[in-house]
């Protein structure tokens, strides 16, 4: 259905998004880094970038502000996982370009609710 | 994850929903008018009715269901719960969590009489609750809802477009709550060539016909709320009762708001089978409500049931893996191949990140121990004649289960102390010019790699004199010994020791009070106490975050290598030449402070020559430093902590071991039995001083 | 697994862990016995008793190690190219506790039956009676079949 990248430097929770968003019907790819996660933009459409905050190489700040700036990336919609509940995180990531959030940790219904919201079929 | 037995599944549900329903309740008596929380209690029995049946637990629902129609006039809004109402409520509850918990153990007459109270108190003459058969099909069917809704204004900032939000999806997840009428308005379209092509220009004003909960709105524009203006009215509906106060329109789908959309769940894989009273929920109206990110009901969302053995197997490997890694990185280091060097840094970044996966998956928030006190208080207070408001803080605080399960018993008797000993009864209070209502705060704040966990009165404080004069009597200290008010306190700890006159039913402060630092410790914890006369007590715990792995500090005493938990150090300073030379003292001058110190080369009998320059380590427990003298500083460690066997329980400056880097044992230095240790040492100086 | 003394199989037969003390030998019931290891490198216990002076790294469990010669009052011989660890299980009130006991010869895994137990204690003998199960006569020789539980406890 919909071409989703997960980027998270922890492969468990690229796991757990694939098992979650894979039986939904949706083609999940990973990046383990927000470096290799561009890398991926790039290389062609997604309908949707998962995104953690915290990685090495290329945080998930920078990667949201560099999707923003390709042309194939415009409207679409990012979301970001943070552990933290306070909103300066998610302001600063919503001025990067973020479109939501997903606090961790999540269970499966929440993850699908989220992409559910953003992604139609 | 293997699929858990469904019913204990249930169970497990049952006895969160069950502290849910008794902290509304408790609430209920400070906050009668609450109706939030008549609603979560009204919930949490509807939720503990269905499950119920579907599980078998047929009287748990026919109970239920009778409870929640006696108790309906209170959701009605035309009674107020009453002290003597909430109290049988309470045990309505005990006996639903008996029904479930062990049927064997109750009587049905004792239901039918707590069901009577119930009637008797919340009504005379209320005609008797038709008795409705449950089990199954559930018997509550929605009245035809009298549909109110609201009306909407949607104003989105120009830019929205780009950040990967649509209005329009946002319109259809709008109109999956009910039918809407939807009219967009476009007076702030430009024209075509002031027009920017990736701008948002139109607004809607919507009329959405259904009484859905405004969380249920909120849910939908949660992302994009601080990139809009959102107005939000009820809309007046013809048909309804002009009267009809909102919470009463609303009730009926308070049940379904708390659930999780219906297509989530259905993709929803096996190990998340926490909900399953959704399937027996009465489905008023099949409006799925995208309840992303619990916003309210939190508790519930940060659950995922996994079994608690699981937990620690999983941990354990992770240990394991630690360790394993600690060898590879040590055998890379020694080598000169690059390559594994790149391999053993990788494991060493992942074997961490999997540890903080792990260990934070081992996390549960303090608050649900913290909703099992409100009852004791409830019940002390009641029993004591002492009005005791009961305030907590930090319940989102998150340690590891392990510990919150070791915390219950010390904190219910600090909490008995506190009430029993330390608030005054209502005469002393007034005489001393206090308000009548004392006051418990219970509270839980992270701290660097620590948990505080504080327990508050407001009572009169500890009586230092009487303390003192207990400790002479049991021979503890000398008559006429010099000591700090702190120090008479510590007392309090000594097994046996106990200074209340009258010794109530519920509790003497300082008994157990041993027990209950010796728990602590057990955890690798500390505790302290402060008090100030006439104005209360604070009891504070100090409890590591996890007990499976900590980061210690690796030291080198002769041949031997000790950890010492990473938390508890102050400082590292070297030993200046007048301190080494300084052999009969017993004091380190730091900074001006006069700190005991113990010469770790003789606490382990190290055989060889000390090295030149001795190294000190300051720890702490609560306001207590104390140096340690150790040959070498060797780093920093991630300490996996394994258990030392029963045969070496008679060591105590140890509280365990953990594997190094090249496959040795290594033992854990307890900090708090050191601190003690280096404390005696200076007290039997001072007594042979004084002598 | 000495197959020629399975012979003599009987309704006591036991399975042991033969093992050499100093001059002595002794019988481990080898349902206790979980592994044999080589030497490992010790972590000395300050203020432990001095029969579990130190413990060890067996498999990312620590244990304690044993020194029953220091229980029977015998001398401490320096670790040979024979010197071995025997991890043993042993039920200390009512756990299990998995324990390392250095042994300075491990000879073989046997069976002695009850009509090798010898009932009197042999002359000469200077240990607590209370640490020996009973004594065996295994291949001319007596052999000490010692109650662990009791040596540890």
């Amino acid at each position: 259905m919909a071409t989703i990248l997960t980027v998270d430097d922890s492969p468990s929770i690229r796991q757990m998004i694939k098992v979650v968003l894979e039986p939904a019907g949706h083609n999940v790819i990973e990046a383990g880094d927000g470096a290799q996660g561009l890398a991926k933009a790039q290389a062609g459409k997604l309908d949707l970038v998962i995104t953690d905050l915290n990685m090495p190489v290329m945080n998930g700040l920078e990667l949201i502000r560099a999707l923003r700036k390709l042309p194939s990336a415009v409207g679409m919609p990012i979301v970001f996982l943070t552990t933290e509940s306070n909103d300066t995180v998610k302001q600063e990531a919503k001025s990067a370009g973020a479109t939501g959030w997903i606090t961790k940790p999540f269970k499966p219904e929440q993850l699908l609710a989220v992409v559910g919201k953003l992604v139609r079929a | 994850m293997s699929a858990m037995d469904p019913t204990e599944v249930f169970r497990q549900e049952a006895a969160e929903l069950f502290e849910v329903l008794e902290g509304a309740l408790l609430d209920l008596g400070q906050r009668p008018d609450d109706r939030e929380l008549v609603d979560s209690a009204f919930r949490a029995l509807h939720t503990i009715k269905g499950s119920g049946a579907m599980f078998g637990f047929d009287k748990v629902a026919s109970f239920t269901h009778e409870f929640e129609t006696a108790f309906d006039r209170v959701r009605k809004g035309e009674i107020k719960p009453t002290q003597e109402l909430i109290s049988v409520a309470l045990a309505a509850k005990d006996y639903i969590r008996a029904l479930i918990e062990d049927p064997q153990s109750t009587d049905d007459i004792i239901g039918e009489a707590i069901l009577d109270d119930l009637k008797r108190f919340v009504s005379a003459d209320q005609p008797a609750a038709a008795v409705v058969e449950i089990a199954g099909a559930p018997a509550l069917v929605p009245a035809e809802s009298k549909q109110a809704g609201w009306h909407l204004n949607l104003e989105f900032e120009s830019h929205i477009l780009r950040n990967g939000s649509n209005p329009l999806d946002l319109l259809e997840d709008l109109c999956k709550l009910g039918p809407c009428f939807v009219v967009p308005i476009t007076d702030g379209v430009p024209f075509l060539d002031e027009m920017e092509p990736e701008d948002c220009y139109l607004k809607w004003d919507v009329k959405l016909h259904a009484a859905c909960d405004k969380d249920a709105i909120d849910d939908v524009f949660m992302f994009v709320q601080d990139e809009m203006k959102l107005t939000l009215s009820p809309l007046e509906h013809t048909e309804a009762p002009a009267q009809a106060p909102l919470f009463q329109l609303l009730d009926e789908e308070l049940a379904p708001a708390a659930e999780m959309p219906a297509p989530a769940r259905e993709a929803a894989p096996a190990p998340v089978a926490d909900q399953p009273v959704a399937k027996a929920e009465p489905k008023s109206e099949s409006k799925p409500e995208p309840k992303s990110e619990g916003k309210r009901d939190d508790r519930g969302i940060a659950t995922v049931r996994v079994q608690a053995e699981r937990l620690d197997e999983l941990m354990d490997r992770v240990g394991e893996l630690v360790i394993a890694q600690a060898r590879l990185t040590q055998l890379a280091a020694s080598g000169s191949d690059l390559s594994i060097k790149m391999i053993a840094e990788e494991i060493e970044r992942l074997a961490s990140s999997l540890r903080d996966t792990t260990m934070g998956a081992r996390m549960v928030p303090i608050g649900s121990l913290f909703g099992r006190f409100r009852r004791l208080v409830h019940d002390l207070s009641r029993d004591l004649s002492k009005p005791v408001e009961f305030v907590t803080s930090g319940e989102d605080t998150e340690l590891d289960k392990t510990m919150i399960e070791c915390l219950a018993d010390p904190l219910v008797h600090l909490i008995r102390n506190a009430i029993d000993h330390g608030i005054e009864d209502t005469a002393t209070r007034t005489a001393n010019g206090k308000i009548e209502q004392g006051r418990i705060e219970l509270a839980a704040v992270h701290s660097g790699a620590q948990v505080l966990v504080t327990v508050k009165d407001n009572g009169g404080g500890l009586n230092t004199a009487r303390i003192r004069a207990k400790a002479e009597e049991q021979g503890l200290i000398a008559a006429g010994a010099v000591l700090t008010d702190h120090e008479i306190h510590q007392f309090l700890f000594h097994p046996g020791f106990s200074t209340a006159q009258t010794i109530s039913a519920l509790s003497g402060r300082g008994v157990g009070m041993d027990v209950v630092k010796r728990t602590i410790e057990n955890m690798r914890g500390t505790i302290d106490l402060s008090t100030r006369p006439g104005q209360g007590t604070t009891v504070t715990l100090r409890l590591p975050l996890t007990l499976a792995i900590i980061e210690g500090l690796l030291i080198r005493v002769g041949e031997g290598r000790y950890i010492i938990p990473l938390s508890a150090v102050e400082e590292c300073i070297e030993l200046t030449a007048e301190d080494e030379r300084s052999r009969g003292r017993n004091f380190l001058n730091v900074r001006g402070n006069l700190v005991p110190f113990l010469r770790l080369r003789e606490i382990m009998a190290a055989s060889g020559t000390p090295d030149r320059h001795q190294k000190t380590i300051i720890i702490s427990t609560g306001e207590t430093h104390v140096g340690l003298v150790a040959d070498q500083i060797i780093g920093n460690h991630q300490t996996v902590i394994k258990s030392l066997s029963k045969l070496h329980s008679d060591v105590t400056i140890f509280s365990g071991a953990t594997i190094l880097g090249d496959g040795t044992a290594a033992l854990i230095l307890d900090v708090a039995q050191l601190v003690a240790l280096a404390q005696s040492k200076v007290e039997k100086q001072h007594i042979s001083e004084a002598a | 697994m000495n197959e020629g003394l399975a012979g003599e199989h009987q309704s006591g037969a036991m399975q042991v862990v033969m093992i050499g003390l100093g001059e002595e030998k002794f019988a481990l019931d080898a349902g206790l016995v979980r592994e044999i290891i080589d030497p490992v490198p010790v972590t000395k216990v300050a203020g432990a008793r001095a029969f579990v002076p130190s413990v060890i790294n067996v498999r990312g469990n620590v244990i304690p190690l044993a020194d029953l010669r220091i229980r029977f009052g015998m001398p401490q011989l320096d670790d040979s190219a024979d010197t071995r660890i025997v991890v043993i299980e042993l039920e200390l009130d009512g756990e299990p506790v998995l324990v390392g006991v250095t042994a300075d010869k491990v000879y073989e895994v046997t069976e002695i039956s009850q009509t090798d137990v010898q009932q009197t204690p042999r002359v000469g003998m200077h240990w607590k009676p209370e640490f020996i199960r009973f004594i065996a006569k295994w291949r001319e020789e007596f052999v000490i079949v010692p109650n662990m539980e009791r040596i540890l406890n």
